[in-house]
């Protein structure tokens, strides 16, 4: 069985489910000055909701890996998301969203690669709903 | 604020329509554009078309029609890659001894691989074809491939190499033959070429000595040294078609010297050529500016850096718009075939060892194109020497990437090692993801039981 090869040092993933748990993670993100925040145009993370409220922080330059987030968040004015940097997916559950994130990272880690590009596992029974994920979200 | 997620894909049917014969029902199979992915694929449904000649079959990406071939072309159109022609060896039984004898594949039928889905399928053509060919060379102009030149042989007519050009009508899927005015190229094979603004291009070759050599006086024709009349000849002919018309437009610069078997790739408005055979093996390296005719022999910038090895029946591929090139294997002086990926970079100008694959494959007189970003697809071609008595055909695909596939891909693969538990879950997916999806699952040539 293989693992996974690629290392996550550079993904921030976060997981805040409301009301009940505040990350220790989370908090420092928001006062220390060497992370950037969620806010405001050049903010270097974006908020990802998935359906059962499972938010994911991720980098702002990572999920512009989906062309649909790409749209969403630059588009001119249409949607709330520019201003706010949140994007919510309401048919999108979070273990579907999760892989997802992990995708991003794994794309720009290996873009541009001098290496052989390592496997990125998918577990079977998630295939196939995250096949319409990415079909959705163009990535 | 939540996102609506749009449903409902626009559709432009196409005029290809095509029969798929399916458990002793006729099955239609289209070419349909979808908008919002801006893709093409083959979709099914249960009409009856009433163009009845096009035959569109899934076929089974390991199968050795598509792999044991040499010598043949491989263009890329919108989303997929039309592969034709080549040779391979067939053994046969005739009079109590086996005998190996090339097969041509037939010139009526192309095989489509779609990059994205990564599934082939094989159509059938209607029209006049071409004869069976090897060696011939082809490039794509809007929906038409042109193809010119090669190799034929045939047990009635001989041998002989072709000297006319064939369209193939990528809407249609039907072959014709193109009578152009002007005076036409020398009939060769192992030819290279490149579309640039409508215009098909054609460089070098190998073949017959001219019947009427007062036309060629430009073109530099070579030999072996004591070379029969009758033995053929290198050139270094440069012409295109334009508007029906074969041009042959003045250069300048340093012109290449004859040479077959090379390769060339187009970025932008240069051409790019590497190495090839006049009599010897070359390795180097031209570029062609198309737009002021002036070829440039290329250096690199630090004469102690590591250069490819002269070689021919390689294949050199663009990777993007700024002149980033990969060159894979071929067949060096010393007729070994080699393994051996290089990228060239025009900002440094310099080769570098390409180390996307940890163990690249053998392959020679394969073809090479594109495929979704970041990546290039070698085709066919052999898997050790030629001059073996029975050398070893690829028996596969080969991928180079520089960019991880797309999740969609991705997850395909997945669904593809898992049929049993895949399959039917399919059919709570929407079409045309769900076309794809069962496009992929059934090119192993059994349909899933519903």
């Amino acid at each position: 069985m293989h693992c996974c090869y690629y290392h996550t040092a550079n993904l921030l993933l976060t997981w805040r489910h409301k009301g009940i748990i505040m990350s220790e993670g989370a908090e420092k993100m928001d006062e220390d000055p060497q992370y950037g925040g969620c806010e405001g145009p050049d903010a270097t993370y974006v908020k990802l909701r998935s359906s059962d409220n499972h938010e994911f922080i991720v980098k702002r330059e990572h999920a512009l890996t989906s062309g649909t987030i790409r749209n969403m968040l630059s588009g001119p004015g249409q949607f709330k998301e520019n201003e706010t940097n949140e994007v919510t997916f309401k048919e999108i559950p979070s273990h579907v969203l999760q892989m997802v994130c992990m995708y991003f990272t794994y794309k720009v880690r290996y873009t541009n690669s001098s290496t052989e590009i390592p496997d990125f596992q998918i577990d079977p029974k998630v295939a196939l709903e995250l096949l319409m994920a990415a079909n959705f979200l163009y990535c | 604020m939540s996102y609506r997620v749009v449903t409902g894909l626009c559709y432009f049917n196409f005029n290809l329509c095509c029969h798929q014969h399916c458990i002793g029902v006729w099955r239609c199979s289209t070419m349909e554009h979808d908008e919002e992915r801006q893709r093409w694929m083959f979709a099914e449904h249960d009409e009856r078309c009433e163009n009845g000649e096009n035959c569109v079959e899934p076929m089974n990406a390991k199968s050795p029609k598509l792999h044991r071939r040499v010598g043949h072309v491989a263009v890329k159109y919108k989303n997929f890659v039309v592969v034709w022609g080549g040779y391979e060896d067939d053994e046969q039984y005739d009079n109590n001894a086996y005998t190996r004898e090339p097969y041509y594949h037939p010139a009526d039928e192309v095989m489509l691989y779609d990059c994205e889905y990564e599934v082939w399928h094989g159509v059938r053509i209607h029209g006049d074809p071409p004869p069976r060919l090897c060696g011939a060379t082809a490039g794509v102009i809007g929906d038409r491939m042109l193809l010119f030149g090669g190799f034929m042989e045939d047990r009635q007519l001989g041998t002989s190499n072709v000297r006319t050009v064939y369209e193939l009508d990528l809407n249609k899927m039907a072959w014709k033959q193109i009578w152009a005015d002007g005076v036409p190229p020398l009939a060769c094979d192992k030819l290279v070429s490149w579309c640039y603004e409508g215009k098909f291009y054609l460089f070098g070759g190998f073949g017959p000595w001219p019947d009427d050599p007062g036309y060629y006086r430009d073109v530099r024709l070579a030999a072996h040294p004591g070379a029969m009349r009758e033995d053929r000849c290198w050139n270094d002919q440069l012409v295109r078609l334009a508007d029906g018309r074969w041009e042959w437009p003045e250069t300048r610069g340093d012109r290449p010297t004859p040479r077959a078997a090379h390769a060339a790739a187009l970025v932008g408005s240069r051409a790019y050529i590497f190495g090839g055979r006049l009599g010897n093996r070359l390795n180097d390296f031209y570029c062609l500016d198309l737009e002021t005719m002036v070829w440039t022999k290329l250096e690199p910038s630090d004469p102690a850096a590591p250069v490819p090895a002269a070689r021919s029946w390689h294949s050199l591929t663009a990777l993007d718009d700024h002149g980033r090139l990969l060159l894979y294997g071929g067949f060096d002086a010393l007729s070994q075939p080699l393994a051996d990926p290089w990228i060239w970079s025009p900002s440094g100008q310099r080769w570098s060892p390409c180390t996307w694959l940890s163990e690249p494959p053998i392959r020679m007189w394969h073809a090479a194109t594109p495929g979704e970003a970041g990546e290039v697809v070698l085709f066919g071609g052999l898997a050790s020497s030629v001059l073996l008595d029975q050398p070893t055909y690829a028996s596969g695909s080969v991928f180079l990437r520089e960019t991880p596939k797309s999740l969609i891909r991705l997850c395909l693969d997945v669904l593809d090692a898992n049929r049993e538990t895949s399959v039917p879950l399919v059919w709570f997916t929407p079409s045309p993801l769900a076309d794809g999806i069962i496009a992929r699952l059934t090119a192993c040539g059994s349909k899933p039981v519903v």
